[in-house]
């Protein structure tokens, strides 16, 4: 027999239990009596929440041993007992503990978290509505991490009306904001006014709710895109900010690095060069303790356009090389071929007259092999860009003006949707 | 604690294989002076590393030589299989029920910390 009108709620029986009260009630009350054998038996054995997560862990292992992680999902919504919201935090936490370093991995984790909210939400046991808005927020990161980022602001809808109907309802709506402002601003997105008022309204929020950590990444999202759309001088105050911020909140951190490495490439924009010198420096030394390898090097190369600049190129010919050949192992082709073309502009014009065909030849023998490989219209542009470039060469007409307007070209190619490469006005006609 | 007569377990079993107590040292990674004591019985508490060592030359497990820690593995065993039935009845209650017993446990945990 169950009467749920007179049921104790269920903590305060196991808190009953505890205290040795005798309970009269489990007497008449089969359900209740069933939830106490079992939970006795599991706060007797488990010492605490994490001796029981890692029995789910374990228990979940077991079931997904010899399934293909892309059935993950199907599998555990199979077996009724592993439909649970304990189940559900497991495998969030799981793709969380990846952080990036597996996003194939994250995404099925995810992917199984949310057919497992959803086949609670169907058998109507749903799980709490922070479980589903966290497990959705996670899916939405881990398609973003994919390059799947349709299907990314596709789940960030679906998650927004239920963020709206948890306890922390402001900030959590403020984190799907941050999540929409990063997915806008990639370059198949490219929506960058979007972006930029996705960011302000999660950094006034989450700066609100004192989420300090959040607050500052929607500030570095906002600056960021104001970098794509060339807009240094915005984004200059915006990035000490941040940069500042980073510092005092995270110390040594990656975020800090990756501030300052912004910051030093604003700033060469800005043609502030021994001052970007010095925010490239603290990248590097920060990356050094972080261990970034290509973050390193990109910026090394940041430092050494200002040092160039400063009319010091022969220092940091080393830097251009080695952070390409990084770039190039690290199978980053695009980040390759704008350094190498930010080295073939910096020896341009530190001497007019310096023979740089040869890598111009080698930037345009890569990005031809992309565009057989790939054959995204990226990368013909960038090939036609580079072809305009190879021409001036070869007859000895090449200008640092010529070469700054193909790299900005193919920065801008890179960072949003491909446009045609078109010769400066007034360019040699060939 | 290994078992008193510790070092008259490893003497049996060199015997049996009829090694020398410098085979077996070499073999173990001890010194002739540590086999020795172990053996007269002149050092009664042989470290981790030591019985590891010794375990390996002979191709046995640690626990095989020392009986703390084979009560050590015994519990351990115990705790996990507990822990087995336990997770499998927990997850057979409905959702609310399971979060009801975490619940449980993150008060209980707190408790303690708090009279700690």
């Amino acid at each position: 027999m169950s009467d749920k009108e007179t049921c104790p709620l269920r903590v305060a029986l196991l808190n009953m239990i505890a205290a040795g009260e005798h309970v009269p009630h489990l007497e008449v009350c089969d359900d209740c009596a069933a939830f106490v054998a079992a939970a006795t038996e599991a706060v007797t054995a488990f010492t605490d929440r994490g001796d029981v997560e890692r029995a789910v862990e374990a228990r979940i292992d077991a079931v997904l041993a010899d399934a293909p992680s892309r059935h993950w999902g199907s599998v555990i919504v199979a077996s009724p007992e592993l439909r649970r919201s304990v189940v559900i935090r497991d495998l969030v936490r799981r793709a969380y503990a990846l952080d990036g370093s597996n996003a194939r991995l994250a995404l099925d984790l995810t992917t199984a978290a949310v057919a497992v909210c959803d086949a609670m939400v169907a058998s109507g046991h749903a799980p709490s509505m922070e479980l589903r808005f966290l497990a959705l927020k996670e899916h939405s990161i881990a398609l973003h991490r994919m390059g799947k980022f349709d299907e990314s602001i596709v789940v960030l809808g679906r998650a927004w009306p239920i963020a709206s109907r948890t306890q922390d309802s402001e900030r959590d709506r403020a984190v799907l904001s941050l999540c929409a402002a990063i997915v806008y601003a990639e370059p198949d997105i490219a929506k960058f006014d979007e972006a930029m008022e996705f960011a302000e309204t999660a950094a006034s929020v989450l700066d609100v709710c004192g989420d300090e950590r959040r607050a500052i990444i929607a500030r570095q999202t906002k600056a960021y895109v104001l970098l794509v759309m060339n807009r240094f001088a915005e984004a200059l105050p915006l990035l000490k900010s941040v940069t500042a911020d980073l510092d005092d909140a995270t110390g040594e951190s990656r975020d800090a690095a990756l501030a300052h490495a912004q910051l030093a490439e604003c700033l060469v924009e800005l043609g502030t060069y021994d001052e970007a010198a010095e925010h490239a420096s603290a990248a590097e030394r920060l990356h050094v303790m972080c261990g970034g390898v290509v973050d390193l090097a990109r910026a090394a190369h940041i430092r050494a356009r200002a040092v160039s600049a400063l009319g010091q190129f022969a220092d940091v010919q080393f830097e251009f090389t080695h952070a390409a050949d990084v770039m190039f192992e690290a199978k980053q082709f695009n980040t390759w071929a704008i350094m190498r073309l930010e080295y073939v502009a910096a020896a341009l014009a530190n001497d007019e007259g310096a023979d740089v065909r040869a890598e111009l030849e080698s930037v345009m023998r890569v990005c031809m092999t992309l565009g057989a490989t790939e054959s995204t219209q990226r990368q013909v542009f960038a090939a036609e860009a580079l072809d305009y470039l190879r021409q001036l060469a070869i007859r000895d007409a090449l200008t640092s003006e010529a070469v700054d307007h193909v790299r900005a070209f193919v920065i801008r190619n890179t960072s949003q949707p491909p446009v045609k490469f078109a010769r400066p006005s007034g360019a040699f006609l060939m | 604690m290994p078992q008193p007569n510790f070092g008259g377990l490893i003497r049996q079993l060199r015997d049996q294989r009829g090694w020398t107590q410098e085979q077996l040292a070499r073999e173990a990674g001890i010194t002739i002076t540590c086999l020795s004591n172990l053996e007269r019985g002149a050092t009664k508490e042989p470290n981790a590393e030591t019985i590891s060592g010794l375990a390996a030359a002979f191709g046995l497990q640690p626990s095989e030589l020392d009986s703390r820690r084979l009560a050590e593995e015994v519990a351990e065993l115990a705790r996990t299989f507990a822990q087995r039935q336990a997770i499998t009845r927990l997850l057979a209650l409905p959702d609310r029920d399971v979060e009801a017993v975490i619940s449980f446990l993150d008060e209980r945990s707190s408790k303690r910390k708090r009279q700690r």
